[in-house]
């Protein structure tokens, strides 16, 4: 499903060096507003590479970003303002260890947004309800699951109320019991009409909720489409090849 | 004299002690000052550098660890007797207390900011990137996320190693001198030699 609407993010020609290395290779990702768009492929393939590009985690060494009409690359662009508008969550969930999963939630909202700490805490208490910790406002990082510290790593993006989500292999380093807490943070985040870009290998979460599924090798797009077509009549040998490896699984 | 009465006389002497507590008084208060002044400022000091080597900006790197370098290395003694000696022909006559303080203090200054960095460089990578793709800037990022954090690391090594003001405090006998010794424009080492 490509909707017929101006695209949110709009990545053309990126290229990526790092030193000698070549890892992204002039790669164009278009994302629909409301769009769940899977990324998967081998590692090393650039994926993560790619979306840390889009909110210039990493600067890109040749092509443009565009982001709900804001050129991510341009020198003008306030940089902090428009990372606002595109949340990110991590593999390692990158919680502040130092302050509560509240703090975490509100740090962003006070410094960035201005809020004071009220309103702040008020919007961060109503972020952690969504992702169904409330009750652990309190606790410290430490203190958490990993299925718990990813979703307050979810509200910490959420309560900016960004117009992209990128995901950056959300579930790689949980327990498999733990995993399906986030899956359904992100499902229900998906229903409520978030923009996502989702790197991660949860095939099962790809057919049941992602719009498109981009198949990166060696630093290019080799394939995408529907994941029914990418998962059951995937066109080219590499796609073929990736696909049963991670389906013997 | 016996054997054992000529070591109580030499070293536990009670008349000599008697004539003498007052001014190891004094000493010793003149040492706590120092150590709290030469702590404050060079912690701060140490930490300041810290904050601006984070900043990444090379040629200033560069010039900031050759510095450091030179003050972690350098027996203090040295770099008092520098600054006591050497700032005169510069028009400047710190006093004893004065050289003292500010050598002790570039060393230890020097200690903290290895101490702070090392801190700061522990903090994982992730840690930035949070902050920044909230939309914190990198100096919000740095005082807010990374530093609380970097500071806690550093509580120990930083406890067991402003090694400059305790370790060194022999150098302060040595100021005891300075502070009697000739008039600045007529300082020498050979004039420091304390004469009671």
């Amino acid at each position: 499903m490509i909707v017929e609407a101006p695209p949110i993010v709009e990545a053309l020609g990126i290229h990526k060096h790092f030193g000698a290395l070549h890892v992204l290779k002039g790669v164009d990702l278009l994302v629909a507003e409301r769009e769940l768009v899977f990324v998967i492929g081998p590692s090393g393939s650039g994926k993560s590479t790619l979306l840390r590009c889009l909110n210039r985690l990493e600067q890109p060494s040749a092509g443009s970003v565009v982001v709900d009409g804001i050129d991510m690359l341009d020198r003008r662009t306030d940089i902090n303002r428009a990372r606002q508008r595109i949340g990110m969550v991590f593999q390692s969930f990158n919680l502040y260890p130092h302050m509560t999963a509240l703090g975490n939630v509100t740090l962003a909202l006070r410094k960035v947004v201005g809020k004071s700490r009220d309103e702040a805490e008020a919007l961060g208490l109503a972020a952690l309800d969504r992702v169904g910790l409330r009750d652990r406002a309190g606790h410290t990082p430490g203190q958490l699951s990993g299925g718990q510290a990813q979703r307050v790593a979810i509200a910490r993006a959420i309560a900016l109320e960004p117009r992209v989500m990128l995901f950056d292999e959300p579930t790689s380093a949980l327990d498999p019991e733990l995993v399906g807490s986030v899956l359904a943070v992100m499902r229900e985040l998906r229903e409520s009409g978030m923009t996502m870009v989702v790197v991660s290998h949860e095939m099962g979460f790809a057919r049941a909720a992602a719009d498109r599924v981009v198949f990166m090798d060696d630093g290019l797009i080799v394939e995408q489409g529907s994941p029914g077509a990418i998962f059951e009549a995937p066109q080219h040998d590499r796609t073929r090849a990736f696909i049963s490896q991670i389906q013997r699984h | 004299m016996t054997g054992w009465e000529r070591f109580l006389d030499t070293f536990f002497n009670a008349r000599v002690m008697a004539k003498y507590w007052p001014d190891i008084l004094y000493g010793m208060v003149v040492t706590i000052e120092l150590a709290v002044l030469v702590v404050i400022a060079g912690i701060t000091s140490g930490l300041v550098l810290a904050l601006l080597r984070a900043l990444g900006f090379r040629p200033f790197n560069w010039l900031l660890i050759f510095v450091v370098d030179v003050f972690r290395a350098l027996p203090p003694l040295v770099i008092i007797v520098l600054i006591y000696f050497g700032l005169p022909s510069l028009d400047i006559t710190p006093s004893g207390f004065v050289s003292t303080w500010l050598a002790l203090s570039l060393v230890l200054m020097a200690f903290a900011e290895e101490i702070f960095w090392s801190g700061i460089t522990a903090v994982p990578r992730g840690q930035w990137e949070a902050g920044r793709s909230t939309g914190l800037s990198f100096a919000q990022t740095l005082l807010g996320v990374v530093l609380p954090q970097a500071l806690r690391m550093t509580i120990p090594p930083l406890t067991s190693a402003p090694s400059p003001s305790p370790r060194e405090r022999h150098s302060v006998p040595s100021l005891r001198c300075l502070r009697f010794s000739a008039r600045p424009h007529r300082r020498s080492p050979t004039a420091t030699i304390p004469r009671r």
